[in-house]
């Protein structure tokens, strides 16, 4: 769901009070998002000048700000594109699924499931594809985001079941729909959970799709450009209300980020062998940690 | 006493009409709140402009009203090509954005400058310090030393990329060298009114090299 300006850090405090007050609250708000407008840099129009603007790492976030990252399937797709084999024994297996009994625990591995989904799907893992559908629409059903996953989805999949395009889709809409479900019923906590789970699983996969550190290798250039979409992976979490942010992983989050931030010291290489293994060993120790 | 009654009377029916009216005005809003829900199943765009670009992912639906601003982060790898756009309930007016160019770095400052008093002392024609009976250096004088501390501090620089305003379909393409954040910025025209429309923001992507898939 969009955000709006300041309205949406209020909310619990609007929620107290009564409509009338709600509207005349809704007019001082904002009056007082123009005046901060105001006051705020501005880029002009000729899209010629640059204007910069120094932040401390946790001012870098906003609360008046939606940040998205692109799927998994994107570097799953972009994985098949250069090479990489799919590796069965990488992923979280579905027997796992017992272990997880904090709600924590279930929407990380949600996104960790999910995650494996797409890349069983990506990858024509036939076999796979219907077993990892099978497992994240139990844990939707545990959490309750059976949105994306209704009955007419798995009369979906069980009359496409030998189409793997179909089988693509079909879980690429589940997905959709659950995440979109999340954002509309403002559960962006969730969200959080399911997109670092997700994410953190398609890093560990194009990771140990490196056999050989090259720093010319497009798998190892795109994982090292993974540090943008940290960036935005971080600010939904701080985008959060503060008692809803998972300060735990959130820990973990920005003590990976600070070993990413190490390529910002690179000049002529986007990222060396000591960064690639020390950035490789923080994610699958981290990754680890979840699926366990 | 009768025009006791009757005022009570009165009074109780103003109450009524006031938890009336209450309900009615909760009703509205409420019904207001249900419409704006779910937006995200309410598509409005024309399903021509999707070309074969990608929309899952990144693309973001929701209610607004006149005058609200939102703000969305979001990501172009490099070897994609992107289908931006904005769509939005005709009441809601001409809806404009603009997308800005994120560009980050790390910059070294100085956090602080340590200033200490130090011993100069007596040196030979070879550069070493020379001993007194005891082994000791020998001290010539004393000069001030300062030792500089650094920090790494986070700049962001904006730059505009693309304003819906300045003509043309509203739609912004783009291929993608290299991958960089964006910030999308949405205006719905006018003062704020009590009307809430859907808003989708269309952020497409198909790969440069191999073209669309499993469609």
């Amino acid at each position: 769901m969009i955000k709006t300006n300041q309205i949406q850090q209020l909310r619990p405090m609007l929620l107290k009070i009564s409509q009338k007050g709600y509207i005349v609250l809704l007019a001082l708000i904002f009056l007082m998002g123009c005046a901060s407008d105001g006051e705020k840099k501005s880029t002009t129009d000729d899209g010629e000048s640059i204007e910069a603007v120094e932040q401390e790492v946790n001012e870098f976030y906003s609360q008046n700000i939606t940040y998205k990252l692109p799927s998994p399937v994107e570097l799953y797709i972009f994985l098949e594109d250069n090479g990489a084999t799919y590796q069965k024994e990488l992923i979280n297996s579905p027997e796992n699924k017992a272990r997880y009994y904090t709600v924590q625990s279930k929407t990380l591995n949600f996104g960790i499931y999910v995650s494996d989904l797409a890349y069983s799907t990506v990858f024509g893992q036939h076999q796979e594809t219907f077993s990892y559908f099978k497992t994240t629409r139990e844990l939707a059903d545990e959490l309750g985001y059976a949105e994306g996953f209704d009955k007419a989805l798995v009369q979906r999949v069980e009359n496409n079941q030998y189409n793997l395009d179909s089988l693509y889709q079909i879980s690429n809409d589940a997905y959709w729909d659950a995440c979109n479900y999340l954002e509309d019923q403002d559960r962006r906590d969730a969200l959080a959970l399911i997109y670092t789970g997700g994410w953190l699983e398609s890093v560990y996969l194009a990771i140990k799709s490196v056999s050989e550190f090259d720093p010319e290798n497009p798998i190892v250039i795109r994982i090292a450009e993974q540090q943008i979409l940290l960036d935005n992976l971080i600010g939904t979490i701080y985008s959060l209300e503060p008692d809803l942010q998972p300060k735990d992983i959130l820990d973990k989050l920005l003590d990976l980020q600070m070993t990413f931030d190490q390529l910002y010291d690179n000049t002529d290489v986007v990222i060396t062998k000591e960064q690639f293994e020390e950035i490789s060993n923080a994610i699958i120790s981290l990754r680890n940690e979840i699926v366990s | 006493m009768k025009l006791l009654a009757k005022k009570l009377q009165k009074m109780e029916f103003m109450k009524i009409k006031v938890i009336f009216l209450t309900i009615i005005s909760l009703l509205f809003f409420s019904t207001t709140s249900v419409l704006s829900q779910k937006c995200y199943k309410k598509p409005i765009c024309d399903k021509e402009m999707f070309e074969d670009y990608d929309f899952q992912g990144q693309s973001s639906s929701g209610a607004m009203r006149a005058g609200d601003k939102a703000k969305i982060k979001f990501v172009t790898y490099g070897g994609q090509s992107y289908k931006i756009f904005v769509c939005a309930d005709p009441e809601l007016g001409q809806v404009q954005y603009k997308i800005l160019d994120e560009i980050r770095r790390y910059e070294k400052v100085v956090k602080e400058v340590l200033e200490q008093e130090v011993p100069i002392y007596k040196e030979n024609e070879y550069g070493a310090y020379e001993t007194d009976d005891w082994g000791d250096y020998i001290e010539i004088g004393r000069e001030m030393q300062y030792d500089t501390i650094w920090d790494s501090k986070r700049v962001v620089e904006e730059k505009l990329e693309f304003n819906s305003a300045k003509g043309g379909d509203g739609i912004w393409l783009y291929d993608c060298e290299k991958t960089k954040t964006w910030l999308l910025e949405v205006e719905i025209p006018g003062e704020n009114q009590g009307y809430v429309g859907c808003v989708d923001i269309m952020i497409g992507h198909r790969s440069q090299r191999s073209g669309p898939r499993f469609y």
